[in-house]
This record gives structure tokens, sequence and C-alpha cells, in this order.
């Protein structure tokens, strides 16, 4: 039942229109009433030109335009606004309250590399070893994943997909380099056509200083951790290991650079090479605020452009974090305090605490089949801090800038791309339903595997009772 | 020197601290005594009044006076009035299947496992019952863990921190047990060690079969003790009692139609498998739990008369749970089956309106029954809804004063009632966080441990922390 | 070794080596001792009179000036004026305190092995090793298997009266204590014993008590795995001892025609139990376990015995209400020693370390029964600086005394011969040189049944002046170079040494410490694993910038060390 995407080969765009004639009935039938035209006709090739007309329009960039306009054109916005001339050849959307928002960003998923989270087979988040510079998410996602469609059809038109996040029953794992991140559309037959930044981070585990100490329930003393001293070697051996590597990575820069030719290459020295002077940007998966700081630390050592992923702690550090412009993708909202004696709320008031110091902020689910509920992470934090501005924010531009795409993504603008999603309301908010979803300036399918299975079982017949016989 | 104990043993519970804070309700085991009214408030009652806009809801003594429009609802002179003006109040949340405060889920090394009892070991100072009721929830049903086609016997309790165990469980609550089907009974994910025996079964065919074996035997030692009363009845002094079998007692219940059972499920197969053993011996299958492909198989599960308690949109963490949609809830509604939203943990636990809230959009269920979901339909499967699961006149005072609408993302909790009593407030919160200093403070001191200076090397920032410690 | 000794230990499945071992330990001849052999040591006639003595008796007033008379065994005569048989030895108690002999509530002194392998509980840091010997524990897969019930076992088949420690307690002013086997769910019978004697002699009262614990660390391998699992075999177990009773009754008063009782090892004991009322010991520390354990003798007949006890503080009325007796571990939490110092630790971590040791304060308030035991205490030197850390919080030093001799006797049901001094009660005494509770106070002499135990005067620290230099920062190896340790010294003006030692176990102040001539002696006090305190004596010589010696880890063990000291002296 799933449908391939919109804007490819194969997929005649009447076909695209029955599926999102199908999509928008479905979605009537849910709301039990059928609330904007249809596109009068296919687009032409290039991805074709769409209007939404007369909506409420969220830029993110640059504030709110009621009873707006924005048209796309050939994948990018080409107009947002109050007074905008529609291309004659434009299909229309009539926007009468709708709301458009730029698409979101998970900032740090597992989607396309994790299907099944308790069956090994089906997971390719993580690679045995501790050092995999030369991997990269990009080599494994499975552009048929039934997690893609699921996400895409909440809103979600873009993701880093990040090795050694996994997804349940797959923990982001120990220190050490766990390879490169990929920045992708939702939709694509091939992994090349979802790509948007091949290589878009160096992701990497920093050691921790837990002592791992865990209290049995019942009786008996807490057991099976480690002092804190032996804690804190363990970290400083760590630590150092990662920077040999760095130190290994410059040197073999340095003599591939000097043009010799007895220079044996190294792939992993290759790929971590790029990383220095600010070359890629470098994802450190840190939660305390010592390890963070001890990142920072080592980034500046080395040149390096960081974000922190994770951030539990970050609250301790923000005003740092704020000073030296470092971003953080901040692990989930939804989330029990660590801690018997932590603050109730402490995971929902962190992203408003780290927001109000100036800390650049963005959401992510570090997760595969929970990517659709991004918009609620981010919603989690509001009434706790954190504006629905700023929370909008956090989904769209922000991660667009801390991935340094927001060049082209992230916001409703002129020459961006025109990855954007029509609403009946706010995206953050739960019962919002969302009517089209457009990727690279093309219709989405929001057709996936949940939906076609509500379809079939919806419509199954009332069972008629029959007597087996006794 | 050590000085003896100053400050106050006991608990230092929300529910304690904000009554001396902020309500001048008498502190103890004693009922709510003063009347409470709040007023000027959206109620949600679920149940035949519907949604209240501009109501009022006067409680004393631990139960609900009156529910109904502002207008209509007196207060006695000596009521306490809450302003609920802009604010929402909804039943407190049942939470149908939670593993929270307890100190043992599984007894796992055997197949059958009727004998144990999660009343033996409450755990009152597990610190989720607090967070759970900042959510809202004030009632849950403590399960056995999924090791074991018969697990152990579950117990129901209300989130009334701050008592010991005895207090915490919900008194009059039916009896029930938990069965479990598919992959964690036939221990998919735990491979046998070298040198270990396998534990059977591995199979779904072999989980039907423990089962159906347990009621073979149970009908028998049932049989025995028949046999022995009616020898005792007949005046037979010499009749020995046959042996007790702890094992067979829930059981031997479970076929008198005195205990629950509910089944933890997944495929649309175990359901119905299940639902035809358990006629096989003349009992019903009660609720079945998470059935997540319950809505392939909800007319059987309506006609057998079983209740569901199901996840909102959880999926593919394992294989019995790729083909889960977020929709199985509203089908199973739509088809009859009284259906519930369900934590299975101390996290979900603290935002079940936001999951109900999901039946809306997934499948379009209305307020009213998504609110239900959390509610009402729980102390059904609960069978305790005489007493909590809506708002009406005789029912306990367990209500829950919202600060915005609680089917949203953003729903924050301002005071949890439970009969009457403050077991949450925003305010108190706040204020036992500075308690808790103070006190740790106090002891510190009292231990000579006290905090010196401020620690020069300290790099944090200053000012950290504004969370604070709870 | 005796059979039901050996037995246990094939119960407990050790590995073939020892298996061997073990029974080629069984076909020596054990009764070989039956033939005349002249005493190798002098054995006085059995009658002493302690005079001119202060005797707190345990039982009324003090006597301040007063004789006690022992003959064979026994308390002959107490009082200020009392005759004094001819044939009594007399020793001159001026300026010593009789008390009654200090029995402690529970432990494993004098037991072979320490009483047991703890199921699963052992194995410390290294989790393989306790799932090694779960691997070799048979699998039981229900309460009819038994599992972990070694309700048979009796503390009084597992001595071994040659035990370092017998003596080590005795001659704290220990003589009596209730030891119990370790091992399992049940762990079997727990035996009054005397800290004095062969085998045979130890005992007082057998059985005593029976002990239970709550672990069956099963797992999902072996029933019962979890807490939920081992009450409630707990609970069929009882059920089951009852239902044999009544059969057996039944069966016995008239066999013909009846299956006869099937034979269950493990069920006799449990019967005797509760037809007895034997005090059932079971481990309940913490609010709600102390609930439960309460509950679950309500439930099933037994009558419980509370262990641990360090949350009692808060229930001290609700426990004196139940007439449960309660046993209360010395042992009280502290704070770990090498925590992370950013996990800043809960409130009721807090609260249990700051009121743990108000408990016994609060159970004498109350006025329930109660005694100390000794828990990880593992010298009467560290378990009398715990009792006085109890009456610094609160607890009067009388009831303190009862706590470990007349109420662990009464639980114990053996009030009759031990707990205070009084005339026909075992002449188990201890003497001292001042109030039992002052730190300064040492054990001068000990009885046990009658026999005199002279304690040696402690060694007065040397007069002599210092005539080296041992200020300065020590690097000391022992025993080549196995481990490394630094000291930091700082000698005052009269000899006396404070400073740090720096080893693998942390930084440990020096609590008592001396230069004397050339030889010095140094004290620190070390934390070996949880719970438990051991302390380290520094003994040996100086030259120069060199030092060489003997560390003793609480008489237990020696190593021989040596040290330099690279900067020199300071002056």
């Amino acid at each position: 039942m799933t449908r391939g995407p919109g804007n490819s080969f194969g997929n005649t765009m009447n076909d695209r229109i029955g599926n999102m004639l199908k999509s928008i009935v479905a979605t009537a039938a849910l709301l039990g009433t059928v609330g904007f035209a249809l596109p009068a006709q296919a687009a032409a090739q290039d991805g074709g030109t769409f209007a939404v007309q007369g909506a409420t329009i969220h830029t993110v960039s640059d504030g709110v335009i009621e009873g707006g306009t924005i048209v796309i054109r050939d994948g990018r916005i080409i107009a947002v606004g109050n007074d905008v001339d529609i291309p004659a050849d434009a299909e229309i959307i009539d926007g009468e309250g709708k709301h458009v928002f730029p698409g979101m960003i998970d900032s740090f998923s597992s989607l396309g590399l994790t299907e099944t989270g308790a069956v090994a087979v089906t997971n390719d988040a993580s690679e045995l070893g501790r050092w995999n510079p030369h991997l990269n998410a990009h080599t494994a996602i499975h552009p048929a994943s039934e997690h893609i469609p699921v996400a895409r059809a909440n809103g979600i038109t873009h993701s880093m997909v990040a090795p050694g996040g996994g997804g349940r029953g797959f923990g982001g794992g120990g220190s050490g380099i766990q390879g490169q991140a990929t920045l992708v559309h939702l939709d694509g037959w091939t992994v090349e056509e979802m790509e948007i930044e091949k290589t878009a981070a160096m992701v990497l585990g920093w050691p921790t200083l837990s002592t791992g100490f865990r209290a049995f329930a019942g009786f008996g003393p807490p057991s099976g951790g480690r002092s804190f001293r032996q804690a804190q070697e363990r970290f400083d051996e760590q630590v150092a290991e990662i920077d040999e590597w760095f130190v290994a990575a410059q040197h073999y820069r340095q003599a591939v650079a000097s043009g010799s030719d007895r220079v044996p290459r190294n792939i992993q020295l290759e790929h971590l090479s790029r990383v220095l002077d600010r070359g890629m940007k470098v994802i450190v998966r840190a939660n305390g605020w010592r390890e963070i700081e001890s990142a920072i630390e080592f980034a500046e050592k080395w040149n390096l452009d960081l974000v922190i992923a994770g951030g539990n702690g970050a609250r301790e550090i923000a005003a740092t974090l704020a000073e030296k412009n470092i971003p953080v993708i901040l692990g989930p909202v939804q989330r029990v305090p660590q801690g018997e004696d932590t603050a109730y709320d402490d995971p929902n008031t962190l992203p408003g605490a780290l927001h109000d110091a100036g800390v650049e902020i963005a959401f992510a689910t570090f997760n595969s089949s929970d990517s659709r509920t991004l918009p609620y992470e981010a919603a989690n934090s509001v009434s706790w801090g954190l504006t629905k501005e700023a929370a909008l924010e956090a989904v769209t531009l922000a991660p667009a800038r801390v991935l340094g795409v927001d060049d082209r993504l992230g916001s409703l603008e002129v020459g961006k791309v025109g990855n954007l999603i029509v609403t009946d309301g706010d995206p953050l908010e739960i019962t919002t339903q969302i009517e089209w979803v457009f990727i690279k300036g093309v219709p989405s399918d929001l057709d996936n595997k949940h939906r076609s299975l509500w379809e079939k079982y919806n419509n199954r017949p009332a069972r008629r009772v029959t007597t087996t016989t006794t | 020197m050590r000085h003896p104990t100053r400050l106050k043993i006991g608990r230092v519970g929300a529910g304690c601290l904000a009554l001396g804070l902020a309500f001048a309700i008498p502190n103890g085991a004693t009922a709510q005594e003063q009347p409470i009214l709040i007023t000027g408030a959206t109620i949600l009652t679920v149940a035949e009044a519907g949604r209240i806009e501009d109501g009022a809801i006067l409680f004393q003594n631990g139960r609900i006076v009156a529910v109904g429009p502002a207008s209509e609802v007196e207060a006695p002179s000596d009521a306490m009035i809450i302003d609920g003006t802009g604010k929402y109040v909804t039943p407190g949340v049942i939470d149908a299947h939670s593993h929270i405060a307890a100190d043992a889920i599984n007894e796992g090394a055997v197949s059958v496992s009727s004998m144990v009892s999660i009343h033996d070991v409450i755990d009152p100072t597990d610190i989720a019952i607090y967070r759970e009721v900042a959510g809202g929830t004030t009632t849950s049903h403590i399960m056995h863990g999924s090791a074991n086609p018969i697990g152990g016997n579950n117990v129901v309790i209300k989130h009334r921190w701050g008592e010991d165990a005895q207090g915490l469980i919900f008194q009059g609550a039916p009896p029930t047990i938990k069965f479990a089907l598919g992959e964690n009974p036939k221990r998919a994910g735990s491979p046998t060690l070298p040198g270990q025996e396998a534990r059977y079964p591995a199979s779904r065919m072999g989980v039907m079969d423990v089962i159906r074996q347990a009621f073979i035997e149970a009908a028998e030692y049932k049989a025995e003790w028949d046999a022995y009363r009616a020898r005792v009845a007949d005046g037979d002094r010499d009749a020995i009692p046959p042996r007790r079998n702890l094992t067979m007692d829930p059981l031997v219940e479970v076929l008198e139609g005195t205990r629950y059972v509910h089944a933890h499920s997944y495929r649309a197969d175990e359901i119905l498998q299940l639902m035809r053993v358990a006629e096989e011996f003349g009992f019903r299958i009660h609720t079945f739990q998470h059935v997540l492909e319950g809505y392939r198989v909800a007319d059987e599960m309506a006609e057998h008369g079983a209740h569901a308690s199901t996840f909102s949109d959880w999926w593919a963490y394992k294989m019995e749970a790729y083909e889960a949609i977020p929709y199985n809830a509203a089908i199973m509604t739509q088809r009859g089956v009284n259906v519930s939203i369900n934590s299975d943990s101390g996290e979900e636990g603290r935002h079940l309106t936001q999951e109900a809230a999901k039946t809306m959009k997934w499948g379009g269920l209305s307020e009213a029954e998504a609110l239900a979901t959390v509610t009402i339909n729980p102390a059904i499967q609960l069978l305790i809804d005489e007493r909590v699961g809506s708002l009406e006149a005789g029912k306990d005072a367990d209500i829950v004063l919202w600060e915005n609408y609680p089917l949203s993302s953003y729903a924050k909790v301002r005071t949890t009632f439970i009969e009457g009593e403050v077991m949450f407030d925003v305010d108190a919160d706040m204020a036992m966080r500075a308690e808790i200093e103070a006190q740790k403070a106090e002891l510190r001191e009292m231990l000579g441990e006290a905090d010196d200076e401020e620690d020069p090397d300290d790099e944090r920032d200053p000012g950290r922390r504004p969370g604070g410690v709870r | 070794m005796n059979r039901t000794a050996l037995a246990r230990r094939l119960a407990g499945g050790l590995v073939p080596g020892l298996l061997v071992a073990l029974l080629s330990g069984l076909a020596s001849p054990a009764s070989a001792a039956a033939q005349y052999m002249p005493s190798q040591s002098p054995v006085p006639p059995p009658f002493f009179a302690l005079q001119n003595a202060r005797i707190v008796t345990g039982a009324g007033a003090v006597i301040e000036n007063g004789t006690v008379v022992i003959a064979n065994g026994l308390i002959e005569a107490v009082g200020a004026d009392v005759d004094i048989p001819g044939e009594a030895w007399l020793i001159d108690a001026s300026g010593l305190t009789v008390y009654p002999g200090l029995f402690d509530g529970l432990s494993q002194v004098g037991l072979e092995g320490g009483g047991g392998i703890a199921l699963g509980a052992g194995g410390g840091d290294n989790p393989f090793l306790a799932l090694a010997q779960q691997a070799n524990q048979p699998r039981t897969v229900g309460p009819e298997d038994r599992p972990a019930t070694n309700s048979w076992f009796n503390a009084a088949d597992m001595l071994d009266a040659d035990s370092g420690e017998i003596e080590t307690w005795r001659s704290g002013g220990f003589t009596n204590a209730l030891v119990a086997p370790d091992d399992g769910i049940v762990t079997g019978q727990g035996v009054v014993v005397n800290l004095a004697g062969d085998e045979q002699e130890m005992v007082v009262k057998s059985p005593a008590a029976l002990r239970v614990t709550m672990s069956g660390a099963g797992g999902f391998r072996s029933y019962p795995g979890s807490l939920m699992g081992v009450i409630a075999y707990i609970r069929q177990l009882y059920l089951d001892a009852d239902h044999a009773a009544q059969y057996e009754a039944r069966y016995t008063a008239n066999p013909g025609g009846q299956p006869r009782p099937t034979y269950d090892r493990a069920l006799d004991p449990v019967q005797d139990a509760i037809a007895g009322g034997w005090p059932t010991v079971m481990p309940a520390n913490e609010v709600r376990q102390i609930r439960r354990a309460i509950k679950l003798g309500r439930d099933t007949g037994a009558r419980p015995v509370l262990q641990g006890a360090h949350e009692a503080y808060g229930l001290a009325d609700e426990i004196a209400a139940a007439g449960v007796p309660v046993l209360v571990n010395v042992d009280w939490p502290e704070r770990s020693r090498d925590a992370d110092p950013e996990a800043e630790e809960s409130l009721s971590s807090l609260k249990r370390r700051a009121y743990a040791p108000t408990t016994p304060a609060r159970l004498e308030e109350a006025g329930a029964e109660w005694a100390f035991y000794s828990g990880s205490a593992n010298s009467p030197r560290a378990m009398m600086d715990k009792v006085r850390t109890a009456i610094e919080n609160g607890l009067s030093e009388e009831a303190a005394l009862e706590a470990l001799t007349a109420a662990p006797a009464r639980i114990y049901g053996v009030d009759a011969l031990l707990g205070s001094v009084e005339v026909g009660k075992i002449a188990n005494l201890v003497v001292t040189d001042g109030p039992l509770f002052d730190e300064d106070t040492d054990v001068r002499m000990v009885f046990v049944d009658g026999h005199r135990f002279e304690e040696e005067a402690p060694a007065p620290r040397p007069t002599e002046p210092p005539a080296v230099d041992m200020n300065g920062t020590w690097l000391l190896s022992l025993n080549n170079d196995s481990q490394e340790a630094t000291a930091e010294l700082e000698v005052s003006e009269d000899g006396t040494v404070s400073g740090v030692i720096q080893g693998e176990r942390g930084e440990q102040q020096i609590t008592d410490g001396w230069v004397s001539g050339n030889e010095f002696s140094i004290t620190v006090s070390a934390t070996m694993g949880p719970g438990m305190e051991v302390e380290i004596v520094y003994t040996g010589t100086v030259e120069g910038d060199s030092i060489e010696g003997n560390a003793s880890f609480g008489g237990m063990r020696n190593m021989d060390f040596t040290g330099t000291r690279p900067g020199g002296g300071v002056r």
C-alpha cells in the first residue's frame, strides 16, 4: 500500500494527485469537513509551481503574515507576502483558515537506520569498534523504511540522521568517534535524492564521569559501580585517546599535504582530518556539565566547530555555551528527571533556561519510530518558560542554523527550498492535522504504513457472528 | 558531635507541604474537612454533564458534593474558593498499566508466577508517585511484568505521596492478575546461556498451552477443595483440608470470576486465541493490555466483552509492535470496545492526557472520548468506576485543576487533589524545593558536613540551576 | 568437618577440586581423641572470687564494692557482703568493674566459612563471580523444590572453635553471640554460643532461632528470582509446614490405609519453629521492609525479629505496639568515601545517615524489645565505637548495656542463663578498668563458663623521647611493591605523630601515633569494603631517610613494608 514519493520518475502526476486526494479525503473524513479546494491539474516538470493562497503564514524568520500567499516554483520559494502575484500556471491551494509553516527538522535521528528496535538484524545505526570517523549514516539509510513516511506525515520534512543514535534498545553507546551524520530530506526514491548535506557532521561520543552506581531495589547496598577516582581516571584516559586520534589526523593531513608519495592512505584519518580547523561540524554527545566543559576545552584546542548533543546538564554551563556560541541539540524533554530530589519539571524548564541564557537550541528525538513526536518535545517546554515562537524556531530555523543550512532551509523566505507544511493549526499541538507537506517544492505523499492499515481495518466489514460446532 | 534529631521525621511529601503552605487544611490522615469550591473553570466531567463552561465543582470530606454551572453550585460559607477562570478541571487521570512504586516487577524463572503479588513489594518511596501526580495521575494499576504466560497479581494504588504501602492501596479495587502473550513470555529476547536450561514455552503455541495446562490444574485443585468443603458441610470431622497452593488460588478466583485478567498482548492472533482459551474454561479476559493489533480483532474483542488498554503511538520497538498504529484506540472505540491509554512507564505516566489527545488526532475521537481513555474507561477496566473516573456528585474528589487545556501538548497541571487533599500544587512544589534544600543543609550541619565556602575552583557559571532542585 | 556441614557444602555446589579436598577431610578419623592424654595446658580449679569490684549486675542496683563468686561455671554469689568459699582463687578487682558478658545479637563468629556462601549476593565488585555462583546452584522452578531452603542447617554443626575471631571478640568483652548460617532464603537454625570452649561446650541453646533472608537472586533463571517471589515462597513454605504437620498428626494416629507423609527435610524445622515459637530473624532495614516483615510474620505465624532497623527511628511506637523484637545493626550508614563530588546526596540518604543512629534512643523511649548486633562492624572495638555513636544520639548507657546483654538473652530465650550478674546464671562476665562505654576503657578480664581469660593491659607508650626526625613525606611500599602509599607525617615535640596516609583506599587520617627512640607506631582507620572498617597499625624503626617495619591489618593480616623520604627531613 505504501506509495513512492511524488516527485519522481515512474509516478505520474495524476497518481500523485490521486494520492493527495486520498490523503485529503482521509483527513476530511477525520475532521468531518472538506476545507479547501483541490489543485485543478497536475504541474509540469521540474517540480512545478504551487501557491497557498490566503493562509496564515508563519515565516519564522520574519513574523506571521495573516491572509498571505506563498508561491513555490521549481523547488524554491519565489514569493511570500500579502501582495503576491500568483503565476498563471500555479496550482492553487486555498489557504483559508489554514496555516503554513516551514517543514520541521529532527536534528538528530536514526531514521532509515533502525527499523525494528529489538530486532538486531534491522539495525544499522551502530557499528563495532569505537573509532569510525570514516563511516557515514548516508551509506545505510534505507529510503523505503516505513518510519520515513510516518515522520513525514506529521510535518517532519528533514532530519540529520546520525550513527550511534539508535532506536529503542540501542543506546548511543560509549565514547569514541561514531561516524558522520548526514542531512536528508524525508522524501526520495534513493538516498541521493534525499541528500541535503552528505557529510553534515562528525559525531563523537564523549566519555562520561558517571560512577555507574545503581541501587538495588529492596535489600542490599548499591553496587555495580566504580569509585569516582576510577571514573575520573577512565574519563581522562578516554579523552586522551580521542586526543591521540586528532593528533594522528593532523599529522596525516600534514603528511599528505607535503605531496609525499610515501604516505599510505588511511581512510579513518583522512575523514577525521576534515573536521580540523572547523572544516566540518563536530557533534559531541555529552550530558553532564563537566563532560560538556571538557568537550569545549577539547574543541578549542583543536579549533573545532562544536555542537553539543544531549545536554541534560547544560543548564549549569549555559553562560559559557552562550558566550562561545556553542549550540545544543537537546535530548528528549519527555524524560524522567535524574535523581530523586530533582525538580519534577527539570527537563521541561531546561530549554527555556538555555534559550534565555542565549544558547542556540534545537530539538531532536534521537530516535526513528518516535521522530514524528518531535513537535511535542518542543511544546512540552512552552508551559515552562520557552515561548511558542522560540519552540517553533527550535524545530525549524534554529536547527538549520545549527547544521549550517539556514541559507536554504528552516524558514519561509524567498529563495529557500520549498519545504513547508500546511496545517489546520499549530503544528506543535497534538490535535493539529498536517494537510500538505511540501518537500523540495513538491507535495509529498502523506500516505504511510499507519494510515494504510487504518484504512484497511477501519473498512473491515462488521464481523458476522458465526457459531462454531461444539 | 551529633545532635539528637530536631527535624521532623516522616513524610516530606508534596501533600504535606502543600497542605501546610498553600491551604489551611488539617494535615495527616484525616479526610479533607473544609469544603473546597473551584469556580469559573471549564469542567470536563467525563460524565453525562459533559463539558461545562464557566462551571464549578464543590468537594468536601474527600467526596464531590456538586458539579455544574458556576451559577448553580453554591458554596458553604466556610468553603475555600479557588478561582478557576481560564483554567480547566478534569477527573484525576487513571493509568491502567504502570510499573512504578514497586521493588520487584518480574518473577521470571517460572512460566506461571501467579503465587507472587505486587502487594508484597509496594515501594511508597518511589518519587515517580509524586512526579505522576504532578502530571495529573491519581490512580495507577501497578502490574507484574510480562515474563510469564501467567504472571503475578497486581495492585491498584492511589498516588497518595507520603503514605506508606498500605496507605497507597486503592481499598476495594477488585483483584487482578497479569497474563502475557507473545515475545516476552516466550523469552524471544533472552537467549538461553550455555549450560542453562531453556524455559518452556518458546512459541506462541506453547504460551497458550501453558495457560491451558494451568487452568486444567486449577480446575482440579478447585474440585479438590470443593469436595473437602462438601465433606465438612456433611459433618465429616476427620477431613483434612487439601494443601493450599498459592499458585493455584488466584487461578481459582479467575475461574470463579472474582479476579480479573489483564493480558499483555500484541498480535491479533494471540488476542483471539486467548479469548478462546478463556471461553473454554468459562471465564473472560477482562482487559487486553498493549493490544497493539487490537484494531484487527476489535469486533471479536467486543463480542467477548474484553476491554483494551493500549499505547497512544509507540510502534516498531519490537517485531510484534511493527504493525502497531496510532489509530488503534480509535478503531477499537468505534467498534464498541472500552479503550484506555496507559503509560507502562514512569515517564509517560506524567503526561497521559497528552497521550489521550493523540486519539483525537489519529482516528478522530471526540474530546470526551479521548479524555475518557485516561479517566472513566480505565476506571471501568479496574472496576473502580463507581468511585473514580468522572466528576459526579458522590465520587472521590480526585480532581485535577489545569493551567490550560489538558488534551494538549502544552498541558500543565496547577493542582492535583486526591480525595480532596492537595497532592500536588505548582506553588507548593516551589516552596517544597526550598524546604528540601533547607532540610538538607540542616542535616549536613547535624552530620558535621556543612558546606564550607564556595569552591574557588568551581568553574560553573554563577547563577546556574535556576530551575532548582526539588 | 561433620557430615551436615559437608552436606551443606555439597548442596551449595562447590567446584570439583574443592570437593575432593572436602571428601579427603571426611576420611580423617574425627573420633580418635577418645584416648587418655595428659592435659597440655594447666587447668585450675573452677572457683574464683572477684573482690572489691564495682559490679554492674544488669539487674537492679550497681554494687559499688562487692564480690562475685564463681563456681563450676556458674555465678554462686554476688553482693557487697558475701561468703567466699575456701576453694576460690581470690582476685583483687579494686578499681575494676564487672559487667555481664556482652552478647552480639547476630553474628557469624566462629562459623566455618562465615556460615556459608551468600547466595547470589556474593561476588562483591565482580558480577561474574555472582553469576558463576548462581550457575552452580541447582535450578528451582517452584516452591516444591524448596529453593535455597536450608532450614535443617544448624549453626551448632558449623562451629570451628579454633577460629581466631572468637578470641578477638572475647577479648573485647563479648562472651556470647547468636550465630546463624548465612546461606539461602532460609539459612538455617541460629544458636546461642559462648565464645570459648570446644564446639560442644560453646553451644548454650540450639536451636535458638530460625534465620530468613530476602535474597532470592535467582533472576530469570531460578525461582524465586525476585523479592515478591521470595515473600510468596516463604508464605507457601509456612503453609506447607502447617499442612504437613496436620497430615502427619493424622497419619501417626492412624497409619493404615493412608499414603505415608512425604519426607521433606526442609519442612520439619519450620514446623518446629511454628510450634515452638522460635524467633525468626528477618532483614528489615527500611521503613517498608520493617512493615513487610511484621506483616509477613502475622500472615505466616512466624515470630519475626527485625534485623537491621536503620529506619526504625520513625516507627519505634509501631514496632513496640506490634511486640516485634529488633536487632539493630550498629554499622550505621556512611557516606561513600569515593562518591562523585557533583552527585548531590539525596535528602532520603542524608536522613538515613543522620537518623539511623537515633534508632536505639527511639526504641528505648518506645519501650520496644531490642538488641544490638555487629553487622559489618568486624571488631569489638569498631562495634563499641558505633554503640557510642548511638549513645551520643540520645541512647542511655543503661539501655545500651541492656541491648548488649539482657535484651538479646530475652529475645533468644536464654535470659535464665545469661544477660546479668545474678546467682545461678552462667558465669560469663567482662571486667573492665573503667565505665564500659568510655573510649579509654580497656577490658582486663573475661569469664566464659567460669573460665578466666586475662587480657594484657595495653602496652604503655614508650616514654623515651624521639631520637629521630620523622617529619616529612614518606613513600611506603608494602610487600615487594605490591602496594604503595604516601605518608605525610608531622611529629610534635612530645613524639606524637599526626598526618595522613594516602594509599589505594584513599586518604586515611592518622588516629594514633608516636615516635620513641628510633621506633614508631602509626595507627589509621581504613575502609576495606562497604561498612568494613579496619584499623591498620604500622610499627617499625627509622634510620635517616628510610624506614622499615610491619603493618598489621586489624590483627588479621600482616605485611612488611619499607619506606623512603625522597625530600629528606623538614628541619
